[in-house]
This record gives structure tokens, C-alpha cells and sequence, in this order.
């Protein structure tokens, strides 16, 4: 997926739907999670090939620490960025790191402006170095949690 | 499954990426250093020859009238009531600074022939009153008499002829 | 009537925050040097910003996201690097000009040497964007910025031939003591000061931050088609102001203070004070959306959660990264880097990185999946904007030529 897409619809698609374009549509669009807030863009997609039908189909956004820089060619430092989220990562790691930078297309709700996905942020990777400074940083400096004052 | 571009798989395209990127770094390495190289202040630097040791007095000079002029409308400008201390006395140092600068970079140029030295030690001359004159003008300001700041910059009205009259005649 | 004085106020605003550090030093430095031969490139960049900032707007207004944002997804995560690493290198030199410009205008209260006083500025700057309300924030400087109406007073108080001031301004020629390079270059540095790209990022994501929709469309261009124009005319006020009292004595202007020179002169120690404090809300209020224009940039680039309407709590990465450019250009500032000098280079390197600022505006906004079918760009609108575009990256690509040759405008 990092270089422009030779996917083209397949002249029987096996589900009816909306025909997007992966490169235009769905790659780098800002993410939503179900409660609406920004979780991050679709740095690449996963393409898988359907084992009976021989047909590739996006199955999976991914997001997350590192994964742009894979795309982009830079995979050391995909790998520090991923290495470093590893160690600022703090639940239980029942996940692999991996999963968490995957989202499943069936997740993926409403494609606009912005594609909604049905996640919470804490489940996202994406969110593991927000939730890091969050606790180390801004929670120290007084005046962090109340809005500003109209 | 993972992906084109996951670790897991082999990347396909990132051999063929170095050298373009390469290419780049090294592209925005030599802009940097001529970057550098040329914006360096005019007035540093070897003179070579007399014509350039000309144009490096004259930009001394041209700074230097600019800092002499500067203290004298400063001082006319306090003398009628129309500036208060601190901005007199902050903006007459700061052309004191800049005037002391312009010196030592002008002083430290080795002169390239002898027909230089005279330039040198007329222009030298020519900068040295200046700052007598102006650090007089400072002293004034901060002993708080604003009012006759006027009076301490008298002198630098006949430096301020002296430099027009040495930019005038380094002219072709 | 209320609707009215909300317009109203939204272009005093704009009026008062158009003026920053870069204005400042390059409409009195080419008015003391080139008089009024350059008073046109003041009008050829006004229009620029006009005409991206009603886009930038518009987008932003539409689609709930400024055009940073939209960079990445529309034109490849390359393109939006590139413009994020040159964005952000040329926002923090601006950011150190602006906070030393605080400093600057501070000492000349106080006695006090300015690079004392550049902890306190950033120290300031960071406690607003971390508290004060967005809507505050642009209002209290937008209006206190009006104070440099006082540098039109100035000219006005002068009394110069206007026939002749007009006549000067609108036959422009280079002066003969100076060489057609070092016109070019101070003309560049003179459009960088205009057509500033944090402007736009700033305009654009406060724009989502206030809330825009499309009924304030309409608002937003009088906003700029007003404001900014006028915000231009206080430029060139600054600009006739010391063609008027600094040239023909022969001084040029490489200090802050004798920006404020001329009007100290003409219109006295009441006129000192406005201007100084017109100053203050000028730098204070750009230190702060270029600040703000850091965080932006990033976030908005990785997907963070962004911005200032909520608790900071709800966007931490983004208050980070505002703080640590407040704090590195707090720092590149006490090395007693000289203020005017760093002041020259981001505008002059604000011009050449211009295409790259521009060029998405003008993508997004003809692009009906974003702006609505019924809001694209009308033929004339797009017309202008190209020749714009053609504009910037000639002026890009003759920068650093001209800087190498004038040797950084000596």
C-alpha cells in the first residue's frame, strides 16, 4: 500500500457497498473513536488475499506509533518509535504490541471527513504516548484539568 | 496477516529510497553551508585588495553615521520631553554597542597595502570621536539629565559631518 | 446590532493582530533605506494573504478542519512532511523573533536588559495558551494591537507632501545606493513579513476552534477583506513614518527602539507609550499563535487530539509540544542571538517556504469533498490565486540566491 494502489474493484465484488478508493479515500483520513475523539490517522492498510476467490481486500487499518514510518520506507525508525511505545505502554500485555495498531475493517463505520471506528481510544496504541505524558507531564501543572475560563 | 510494509514482511521498495534520500540530505547540506558562508556580516572577513578594504570602510561608516545620527535625534527627541528615561538610556546604549562593535571589526581587518593605512587611520579616528562623543551622551542619560542631553550631543553633530565628508570622498 | 459589533470587532481584531515582529522590522528598515520604492510589495502581499486566507477559512469553516490537517490526507504523508519539518523550523525562528520582540519592547520600560527579561516573556506566553480562553486571547491582543494606529498619527503629524509620499510610493525605482539585488531581497523579506505562513495555519485552526460554520462565512470575509487590508495600511504607516524621520538623516534601522524613534519624535511621550504598548500586544499576540502554530503543525499532522478549547488534559501531546518550542526558543534567544537579524532570516525563509504553505490551500479548497459543491472557488478567485502560486514559487526559488549574494542584506 505504500506505493499507488494497482487495486481495482474486482469485476464481481462479493459484497454490495460503497466503491471507494483505497489511496484517496482511506489512507491518512483522521480517525474517530465511538466517542468521538481524534485517535489518530490511517497510516497504512492491511491487504489480505482471500484463500478461495484468490481476491485481495483491505481487512485491517493500521495506526499507531511506527507505522507511517514503515510506509514511508524509514523502518528503523519505525522500529525505535515502536520499541519506545513498548516500554511507555503500561496494561496488562495480554495484546501483542501488533494488535494494537490494527484495526479491523469491520470496525470501521462511517467514511468521510473522517472514518469513524468502533474502539475505544485506550485500546489503540496510538494513545499509549498521549496517556504517558498525560500522567507524567500535564497532570503535574496545576490548571490542567478545568477548561479555560470564557 | 501482516501487511506490505510491516517489519514482519520484507519491505519492498526501501533499497531503492537511499539514494534519492541521500541525495537530498546531501542537497540541503550544501545550501546550509553556503548559507553560512554567505550571510556572514559584510564587515569581518579579509581584504584582499584596496578596493576591498574601500568597501569595508565604508560600511563602517555608513553604520557609524547611522549610530551618530541615531544618539543625536535620541537626544533632541529627550531634550523636548518627548521620551522617558529607560527607552532613552536602553536605546542609547544599544548604539553605543553597535558603534564599539563596528570599531573593533573595522580595527581588526589587516589593512592590505599602505595606501590602506591612511583609510585605516582616518576612519579609525573618525569612529573613535564618535564614541567618545556618544558614550558621553549615555553617561548623561543615566545620571537622569534628560533634559540636557541636547547640550552633550553638540560634538557629535560635526562627527556626523566627518563621516558624511569621508563616505563622500571614498566615492567614485 | 449585536450581530454587528460581533463583526465589528472581528475586524479590529484582525487589524491589530496583523502587525508582529516581522512587520515591524521590515516596514521600518526598507522605509529608512528604500523610502517608499517598495511600498507596492506591501499591496501585492496584503492581496496574497487575502485572497489564502478567505480559503483557509472557508475550508475550515466547511469541513470542521483546518487546512493543515487536510494537507496529509489530500496530498501524501511526503508532501505533509516536508511542509511539517520546514513549517516548524520557520515557526520557531519566528517564535524566538517574536518573544525577544517582548522582551525588547519590555526593557524599554523597565531599563531592564531584555535577555533578562526572555524567561519571564515565555514563562507569560506559555501560562496564556495554557489558560486563557481562545476567544480572549485574540481579542485582548487584536484590540491592544490597535495601538499602532498610533504610527499614522505619526505620519499624519508630520505633515509630508502627500502628493509627493503618493507620487514616490507609486513610482518605485531602485535608490542608487543600493543595487537591484539587495532591492529584490528586501522586497522578498517585505512579502515573507506579509503573507506569513503561521498566519494562515493560526487563522485556520482558530477558525475550527471557535466553532465556524457556514453562517460565519460570510463573516470570516469581511473579517479579511477589511481587517487585513487595513492591518497592511498600518505597515505602510510604519514605513513612511521612518522614510519620513530616519532617512534623511541617514540612519537605518537594526534596533527595535528605533522603530518607536520616529514616533517619539513627532508625536511625543504619549505617542511613545502607545506605541510601545501597541508593540507589546503585536509580539505578545504573534509569540502566541506561533506558539499555538507549533503544536498545531504536529498534531494535527500524527492525529493527535489538538487544541485549546478543552482542558489540556484532553490533549496533552499537543500542550507539550507547545511548551518545548516556547521553551527551545526561549533558549535559542538568550544565546544573544541578535533579534532583528533572526527576525530578517524567518521572514526572508518564511517567503521561500511559501509554495509549500499555499499550494494545499489552494487543492483543498477547489475541492468540492471538502469545501461543498456550492462553495468551491469561483473562476476569478482561482484565477488570482494562481497567479499567485506562480508568484510564490518564483519568489521561493530566488531566495537563496539573493541571500547568498547581498550577503544576508548588507
Amino acid at each position: 500500500m505504500s506505493e499507488a494502489s494497482d487495486w481495482r474493484v474486482p469485476d464481481n465484488p462479493t459484497s454490495a457497498g460503497r466503491v471507494l478508493h483505497a489511496t484517496l479515500d482511506l489512507l491518512d483520513r483522521q480517525l474517530r473513536d465511538r466517542n468521538g475523539k481524534l485517535c489518530g490517522n490511517v497510516d497504512d492498510l492491511e491487504i489480505t488475499r482471500d484463500e478461495e476467490t484468490g481476491q485481495m481486500f483491505i481487512s485491517a487499518i493500521l495506526c499507531g506509533p511506527g507505522v507511517l514510518a514503515y510506509r514511508m520506507g524509514r523502518r528503523r525508525l519505525g522500529r525505535w518509535l515502536e520499541e519506545a511505545n513498548r516500554r511507555v505502554h503500561d496494561t496488562p500485555r495480554h495484546h501483542e504490541p501488533f494488535e494494537r495498531t490494527r484495526i479491523p475493517i469491520e470496525l470501521a463505520g462511517q467514511v468521510g471527513p473522517t472514518i469513524d471506528v468502533a474502539v475505544d481510544i485506550d485500546d489503540l496504541a496510538t494513545h499509549d504516548m498521549e496517556r504517558w505524558t498525560l500522567t507524567h507531564v500535564i497532570r503535574h501543572i496545576p490548571g490542567s484539568g478545568s477548561r479555560a475560563n470564557q | 496477516m501482516p501487511s506490505a510494509t510491516h517489519p514482519r514482511s520484507r519491505g519492498i521498495g526501501h533499497v531503492e529510497r537511499r539514494r534519492p534520500r541521500r541525495a537530498a540530505a546531501l542537497a540541503t547540506l550544501t545550501i546550509v553551508a553556503m548559507l553560512a558562508a554567505g550571510c556572514s556580516e559584510h564587515s569581518v572577513g579579509p581584504a584582499r585588495t584596496y578596493d576591498d578594504y574601500e568597501r569595508k570602510s565604508r560600511t563602517s561608516a555608513e553604520v557609524a553615521l547611522s549610530a551618530v545620527e541615531t544618539v543625536r535625534l535620541l537626544a533632541e527627541t529627550s531634550t523636548d520631553g518627548n521620551a522617558w528615561g529607560a527607552y532613552t538610556s536602553v536605546s542609547l546604549s544599544e548604539q553605543e554597542d553597535t558603534l564599539a562593535a563596528t570599531e573593533g571589526d573595522f580595527a581588526s581587518i589587516q589593512p592590505p597595502d599602505h595606501r590602506s593605512d591612511d583609510l585605516r587611520a582616518t576612519l579609525l579616528e573618525l569612529l573613535g570621536a564618535a564614541s567618545d562623543h556618544i558614550a558621553a551622551v549615555r553617561i548623561e542619560a543615566r545620571r537622569g539629565n534628560l533634559g540636557s542631553l541636547a547640550d552633550a550631543a553638540v560634538p557629535l553633530a560635526a562627527d556626523s559631518a566627518a563621516l558624511q565628508q569621508f563616505l563622500v570622498s571614498i566615492e567614485r | 446590532m449585536k450581530k454587528v459589533l460581533g463583526v465589528a470587532l472581528g475586524v479590529l481584531t484582525a487589524i491589530g493582530g496583523f502587525v508582529d515582529m516581522g512587520d515591524l522590522v521590515a516596514n521600518a528598515e526598507t522605509g529608512a533605506r528604500f523610502d517608499m520604492n517598495l511600498a507596492w510589495v506591501v499591496i501585492v502581499g496584503v492581496i496574497g494573504i487575502v485572497v489564502y486566507a478567505e480559503m483557509s477559512g472557508r475550508v475550515a469553516a466547511l469541513c470542521g478542519r483546518p487546512v493543515f490537517d487536510l494537507v496529509r490526507e489530500r496530498l501524501g504523508p511526503r508532501f505533509g512532511m516536508a511542509n511539517l519539518l520546514a513549517s516548524f523550523f520557520i515557526n520557531m525562528l519566528t517564535l524566538t523573533a517574536e518573544i525577544a520582540g517582548v522582551a525588547l519592547s519590555l526593557s524599554l520600560v523597565s531599563s531592564v536588559n531584555y535577555l533578562f527579561l526572555i524567561p519571564f516573556v515565555a514563562f507569560l506566553v506559555w501560562l496564556v495558551c495554557w489558560r486563557m480562553s481562545f476567544v480572549m486571547m485574540e481579542r485582548i491582543f487584536g484590540l491592544l494591537g490597535l495601538c499602532l494606529v498610533v504610527f499614522a498619527v505619526t505620519v499624519w503629524k508630520i505633515g509630508p507632501d502627500w502628493n509627493q509620499l503618493f507620487s514616490d510610493a507609486a513610482h518605485p525605482h531602485v535608490p542608487h545606493s543600493e543595487t537591484v539585488f539587495t532591492y529584490a531581497y528586501f522586497g522578498i523579506a517585505l512579502f515573507g513579513a506579509a503573507m506569513t505562513p503561521y498566519e494562515v495555519f493560526f487563522f485556520s485552526s482558530g477558525a475550527v476552534e471557535d466553532g465556524w460554520t457556514r453562517k460565519d462565512l460570510g463573516e470570516n470575509k469581511i473579517n479579511v477583506l477589511i481587517g487585513f487590508p487595513l492591518g497592511a495600511a498600518l505597515s505602510l504607516a510604519i514605513m513612511a513614518s521612518t522614510h519620513l524621520l530616519l532617512a534623511p538623516r541617514h540612519i537605518s534601522v537594526d534596533q527595535l527602539s528605533q522603530v518607536a524613534l520616529p514616533v517619539a519624535s513627532a508625536v511625543g511621550r504619549l505617542g511613545l507609550a502607545v506605541v510601545i504598548i501597541g508593540i507589546f500586544a503585536a509580539t505578545f499576540g504573534a509569540a502566541l499563535e506561533t506558539s499555538l502554530s507549533a503544536g498545531y503543525v504536529v498534531a494535527q499532522y500524527l492525529g493527535w487530539p489538538w487544541g485549546k478549547h478543552s482542558a489540556p488534559r484532553t490533549a496533552s501531546r499537543f500542550h507539550v509540544v507547545v511548551m518545548m518550542s516556547i521553551i527551545a526558543a526561549a533558549l535559542f534567544g538568550l544565546t544573544g542571538v541578535d533579534p532583528v537579524k533572526v527576525t530578517e532570516y524567518s521572514i526572508v525563509l518564511s517567503a521561500a517556504a511559501l509554495p509549500l504553505t499555499y499550494f494545499p490551500i489552494l487543492v483543498i479548497a477547489n475541492d468540492p469533498r471538502y469545501v461543498g459543491p456550492e462553495h468551491t472557488n469561483g473562476r476569478f478567485l482561482n484565477a488570482v490565486a494562481s497567479v499567485y502560486l506562480v508568484i510564490l514559487v518564483l519568489v521561493a526559488i530566488a531566495t537563496i540566491p539573493l541571500m547568498i549574494i547581498t550577503k544576508g542584506g548588507s
